[in-house]
């Protein structure tokens, strides 16, 4: 019983931590989805918003792309493509299953800007592509310190190119995006951004990520090339990867099989507590840093595969004998239902065959309880039409 | 009460069967085994070791004191020449356990037939049935037997046909309150 009070515990602990770490990755609160244009910074004026909302709105019209502007100060030391990344699926941009979502933002203070494409986009608007449309559109504006100005070209820009696109898929007959329901959109791993980092005095020192080679020219100061390239692009060190994560569900599998089916634990639970957080971990920061390591479905598939795990070894949690630390059986049955009247009586069995511990404890199941739904539901089923008791009076004259 | 042959019904005042004719004082005559009752536990068979015996009285004890009921453990060699159900039917209205109310649970543990019995008074029907304490020693009592460990199975049983009672005495206790 201490054993399993304490790995409990352990356990809990654990998850506190994994929880904080996680949302410590989150420290910069999402801004508010005001789409097309959230200007947090109040950098546009009137007119220049009017003009930068009527094109996302007029390509929504056509199209029902959902274009949005984000212009922020700073992202808070967080990666400005994993932000704007972050931003496009917290405000699911465009509709689900088309996902012809597109988000510009901006980090001026950062001096910064991200364009994020949803999946639809995401070959027409390539990482060389957008740079390119960056650099020559966008990062001259704001160089010369005119940042309203570079995001009324951004947006026309992208906002042609939609159309272009568009109108490509729509003459060659595919079928129509606004047909779909709108709902949450996936971005993809295409993702570009720009430097545009006043730099040209300092010979490029200063723009992160830049090649560094063609600083003198005034164009790729700023260009900067790949805000972030990936460090899991390569195929080798993708398959190494890959085998390890199998290898380690391979390893947990087999730490089942082998306490469920034979009764034997490989290694003390905390310890294999203490594994399983830290190829949670491991496996959060891979995918928190290689988006693109399997097209946005690794995530998903190693979260699943964590709360399937998590799930499962509290179930056993509750099936190692405190005596011997082995498989043992766990029965429980109800001796008496709940009624509305009276409380039930279940019980639970423990007994263990390797050591022939055996534990039988009883609990109480509450008594139950009509909940407000049902009686709203039966009121309500009364309320339809008049009723009369076959009463009521009358006079004559 | 009920009929041990035919789950038919017997009058108290003229215990005999009237679909089966099965009259409890033939039992009188057959059965002369029984001694006077001695205390909660009477280990005729001598199936139980100290230890397990002191458990169980201990338990028992405790369901009586807390309750008001009666509760009482026979082991036996066996039944002969009746079944191990008669038997233990006999037993229970020889000795009035439980008083005139029947408030009181007897259980019985034949080793030649290799039988557990259960005899519920049936002012205690409310709280547990008959199909319930059956249940119970299915669970708890027999997986022990098998490996003739008479002092866990017994001990476990009744200590969850004790767990019952008590649950269901201090919900009707929580409902008189509550009206």
């Amino acid at each position: 019983m201490k054993l399993r009070t304490n790995a409990l515990l352990y356990g809990v602990l654990a998850f506190m931590i994994l929880t904080l770490a996680g949302s410590s990755c989150l420290a910069r609160s999402m801004p508010v989805r005001r789409v097309p244009l959230n200007d947090e910074m109040g950098l546009l004026d009137d007119q220049m918003a009017l003009e930068v909302k009527r094109m996302s709105q007029l390509l929504y019209r056509d199209f029902k792309s959902e274009l949005a502007v984000l212009i922020i100060s700073s992202t808070d030391g967080v990666n400005a493509s994993d932000y704007a990344l972050k931003v496009f699926n917290h405000w699911g941009l465009g509709q689900a299953g088309v996902d012809n979502g597109m988000l510009i933002m901006f980090a001026i203070d950062d001096r910064r800007v991200e364009i994020k494409p949803g999946t639809r986009y995401k070959h027409k608007f390539s990482e060389s592509f957008c740079t390119s449309l960056l650099s020559n559109y966008v990062v001259p504006e704001m160089r010369a310190g005119r940042p309203a100005q570079g995001v009324f070209m951004a947006t026309r820009e992208v906002a042609a190119e939609i159309r272009r696109f568009e109108e490509a898929k729509g003459s060659s007959g595919s079928s129509s995006p606004g047909e779909a329901l709108p709902g949450h959109s996936q971005s993809t791993s295409s993702q570009v951004s720009n430097n545009y980092r006043n730099s040209s005095t300092s010979s490029g020192s200063g723009s992160s990520g830049s090649s560094g080679s063609s600083a003198g020219t005034s164009r790729s100061s700023y260009s900067g090339s790949s805000g972030y390239s990936s460090p899991f692009n390569s195929p080798v060190l993708r398959f190494v990867l890959y085998g390890c994560m199998a290898l380690w569900i391979a390893g947990g599998i087999f730490y089942y099989y082998m306490t469920f089916s034979k009764g034997t634990l490989l290694m003390s639970p905390w310890l294999f507590i203490i594994l399983m957080l830290l190829s949670g971990f491991i496996i959060a920061f891979v995918a928190s840093k290689a988006f693109n390591i399997a097209d946005n479905t690794l995530d998903q598939v190693a979260s699943g595969s964590g709360g399937i795990s998590l799930i499962s070894f509290l179930w056993m949690f509750s099936h190692i004998c405190p005596r011997c630390n082995k498989y043992m059986n766990v029965h429980t049955r109800t001796l008496h239902y709940a009624t509305y009247y009276s409380s039930g009586l279940g019980e639970k069995t423990e007994h263990c065959d390797h050591c022939g511990y055996h534990r039988v404890s009883t609990y109480t199941i509450p008594r139950k309880t009509r909940s407000s739904s049902s009686s709203s539901s039966s009121s309500r089923s009364y309320s339809g039409g008049g009723r009369s008791s076959g009463g009521g009076g009358g006079a004559s004259w | 009460m009920k009929c041990p042959n035919c789950e038919g019904f017997l009058n108290d005042d003229t215990p005999v069967c009237e679909s089966c004719g099965f009259d409890i004082h033939e039992f009188d005559k057959v059965l002369t085994i029984p001694a006077e009752r001695d205390g909660l536990i009477n280990d005729w068979a001598g199936a139980l070791s100290e230890d397990g015996s002191g458990r169980i009285k201990e338990r028992l004890h405790n369901f009586c004191e807390q309750t008001g009921m009666d509760c009482c453990l026979v082991t036996l060699e066996s039944a002969a020449p009746r079944s191990p159900r008669e038997f233990v039917f006999w037993l229970f209205n020889r000795w009035q356990i439980g008083g005139e109310g029947h408030l009181g649970v007897l259980v019985l543990l034949s080793l030649a037939e290799r039988r557990i019995e259960v005899e519920v008074g049936n002012v205690l029907e409310k709280y547990i049935t008959d199909d319930e304490a059956a249940g119970v020693l299915e669970h708890h009592a027999v997986p022990f037997f098998k490996k003739s460990d008479y002092d866990n199975g017994l001990y476990h049983s009744l200590d969850i046909l004790a767990r019952i009672i008590e649950h269901g005495v201090s919900e009707e206790k929580a409902n008189e309150t509550a009206n």
